[in-house]
């Protein structure tokens, strides 16, 4: 299962496995900022293409008003598939 | 080892467990994620775009020599051939990226081949992975 929380600092937390079946969760934290964020993947076990067409789009979208998103906390496996894709040169990654 | 799923996301989670039972004595974090993004992939690829049946979705995996071999049946399909498509320019920024089309690519990165069969309407995709290398 994915969760994903805002914390006091205004940073996000996801945690858990974003396959196609939890999308929407992440899809609806995600729409919800309008500036740029830092969301810590630290809790995160699993990402598939569900999950990196969200953050894609939510990219593209603050980008295209000034703002991006940074991703930190990534695991092995994880920024692997960043790395395959290109992602790695599309979001700031810590 | 073989298991038949419903054509439904909600299935990913029984997909999983299942990955997980037949590597579990592996200890390969590497072997266990790149297998569950694999299957993961064609499976919601088959749910999404398989509109002509109701069929369940069956799922083998079994190891050969060094790889494993995951296969994926559908019954009463069209073709779908994934080896000819999943191209992507990972070179391009943000706002020249698609935001679709990153699964099949990413599928046909990390194995070590594909083989498709097509026959009576029935798909049958099969992917191997290195179970030492080349995986994510």
């Amino acid at each position: 299962m994915f969760d994903s929380r805002v914390r006091e600092n205004g940073d996000i937390e996801f945690t858990g496995r974003l396959d196609a079946s939890q999308v929407e969760k992440a899809s609806s934290a995600l729409q919800q900022l309008t500036t740029s964020s830092t969301i810590d993947f630290s809790g995160l076990e699993y990402i598939s293409s569900a999950g990196l067409g969200i953050l894609l789009s939510n990219q593209k979208r603050l980008n295209s008003q000034g703002f991006g998103l940074k991703l930190i906390n990534l695991n092995k496996h994880i920024r692997d598939i960043f790395l395959m894709t290109g992602f790695d040169k599309i979001f700031k990654i810590e | 080892m073989e298991r038949v799923f419903k054509r439904q996301l909600a299935e990913l989670e029984n997909i999983f467990q299942f990955i997980g039972e037949y590597l579990a004595d592996r200890n390969d974090s590497k072997i266990v994620f790149s297998t569950n993004f694999v299957v993961e992939e064609i499976f919601t690829n088959m749910v999404k775009y398989n509109h002509t049946t109701h069929e369940d979705v069956t799922i083998g995996i079994e190891e050969k020599g060094g790889s494993l071999c995951i296969s994926l049946i559908d019954r009463g399909v069209d073709r779908f051939d994934p080896r000819g498509s999943g191209d992507v320019d990972t070179t391009l920024e943000a706002s020249e990226r698609a935001v679709g089309g990153l699964g099949i690519y990413l599928v046909k990165k990390m194995a070590e081949k594909i083989d498709y069969e097509y026959a009576d309407r029935t798909s049958k995709i099969t992917v191997m992975l290195a179970m030492e290398k080349k995986n994510v």
